[in-house]
């Protein structure tokens, strides 16, 4: 199952076991980044991604980072974030 | 000569992005002359007493002053908003507005336009949908209102869940005081207007992108939040940014505070007089490729619940809880990298703006 959410930076969505802290949202260099905290039940990591990167999270899924809104001057930018579930079937 | 009451929208937006943005240039100004009387080579007694002096005197109120900026700022974005929408009612061209002057999810503002009153049927879910059933009983025992047990989701709703729980771990009697569970199975929350009681009566069910338990499931918090969102102008999207100095007004009725971070002994103090949260800074940068790792685990734009200050290593530190709620793996210090974190004084000035705190209701 694929779930697309749109997230301000300060909120937290929740794909399944999956939270997802927005904590920064800003431009880096003119580049766009976010700072994601992602955490599940066996583990959590403060990762930093490119619009477009993707992350893997063994045994839950893949979260797509498919767009990132920033501005300069500050980190309260806004993301569309993309999850894919593990199929247990695969 | 007719008099034409109202406002230019553009004009008002316009100057509510030029409120934040010398917030912002004040806050660089603060954060550089902090960096340089702490560098800067004086010592002595002199030196001690002008660095007690910024710290306690200059530097709080150059953080009220930003508070101001913010909340005027707020302000402005409100009148805009409101003169869009009767512009529109009237026939005229509202302007959809850029949310660009927005404080964003840490900061909000004037809310006392059409807040305090309960409504008719649920509030709208603004997309954070769809409706989660609660179940008919949840637990309200002191494990249950630990603020360890909120869990935030997709609202901008920091601001709250902090006051909440800053309240809950002060007096979980006072949570369990102001909610109700009516014999048809919906809940009324007594919140507060101006000091005098309001009671707010929700149905049954909460939004799925709203606060949850660390299981996924609905809580007292959640019922909490969706008697704010009906209280606060009947929809989700009306809690979504705000100051925990609202919150703390309209959870307990009492006169919040809203200062600079001021020092932990100055915390310390205000947490044994009652509740406390704490506000983060926006960030004009950001580096996110520096060696300051555990600078990085503290939210910009966000607030936190303050549980504890006290000795350790030697150095008086404070405990903050993130309403993200904690996670399922400790670090060193036996904090988890967001969810919660023991700050040093200098990491607490560094990261925090602003201390709201109320009177205990104990």
């Amino acid at each position: 199952m694929t779930t697309v959410r749109n997230a301000r930076q300060g909120s937290q969505p929740t794909f399944g076991v999956l939270r997802v802290g927005i904590m920064r949202v800003g431009l880096v260099d003119g580049t766009p980044l976010a700072q994601l905290a992602l955490r599940t039940p066996s583990d959590e990591a403060v990762v930093v991604l490119d619009e477009g990167d993707a992350f893997e999270l063994d045994g839950v899924g893949t979260l797509h980072l498919d767009e990132i809104r920033a501005s300069e001057g500050t980190v309260r930018g806004e993301v569309t974030l993309r999850f894919e579930e593990v199929d247990d079937a695969d | 000569m007719r008099t034409m009451f109202g406002a230019d929208v553009e004009a008002l937006a316009g100057l509510g992005s030029s409120f934040v943005e010398s917030a912002e240039t004040l806050e660089t100004a603060r954060r550089q002359v902090d960096g340089i009387v702490a560098s800067a080579g004086w010592v002595g007694p002199d030196a001690e007493e002008f660095r007690q002096d910024w710290s306690r005197r200059l530097a709080p109120a150059l953080a009220s002053c930003l508070g101001a900026l913010r909340d005027n700022a707020e302000v402005l974005r409100r009148n805009a908003e409101d003169q869009a929408r009767t512009s529109a009612a009237d026939g005229g061209a509202g302007p959809g507005l850029d949310r660009g002057g927005r404080p964003g999810a840490g900061g909000g503002g004037d809310r006392s336009g059409d807040g305090g009153k309960d409504r008719p049927g649920n509030p709208d879910l603004s997309g954070h949908g769809p409706w989660v059933d609660v179940p008919p009983t949840i637990p309200l025992d002191d494990a249950a209102l630990d603020p360890n047990m909120i869990n935030q989701q997709g609202l901008g709703d920091c601001w709250l869940l902090a006051g909440l729980g800053a309240v809950a771990r002060d007096d979980p009697q006072f949570i369990r005081d102001h909610m109700r569970l009516n014999a048809d199975g919906t809940w009324t929350v007594t919140m507060y207007k101006d000091g005098d009681p309001v009671e707010i009566t929700v149905e049954p069910e909460v939004a799925q992108d709203g606060v949850m338990d660390p299981s996924g499931n609905p809580s007292w918090a959640s019922i909490y939040e969706k008697a704010a969102a009906e209280y606060w102008g009947g929809s989700y999207d009306d809690i979504d940014g705000g100051y925990s100095s609202d919150a703390f007004a309209a959870i307990t009725g009492a006169t919040p505070s809203k200062t600079g971070e001021g020092n932990l002994s100055d915390l310390k103090d205000r947490l044994a007089d009652g509740p406390v949260a704490l506000g983060t800074e926006d960030e004009p940068s950001w580096w996110p490729f520096g060696d300051e790792v555990d600078d990085s685990r503290v939210v910009p734009n966000h607030a936190y619940i303050v549980d504890k200050v006290e000795e350790r290593d030697g150095e008086l530190k404070v405990h903050v809880i993130n309403p993200w709620g904690p996670g399922a793996h400790l670090q060193n210090d036996g904090s988890d990298k967001v969810g919660d974190m023991w700050l040093t004084e200098k990491q607490y000035k560094e990261n925090f703006d602003t201390v709201y705190a109320v009177p205990s209701t104990r």
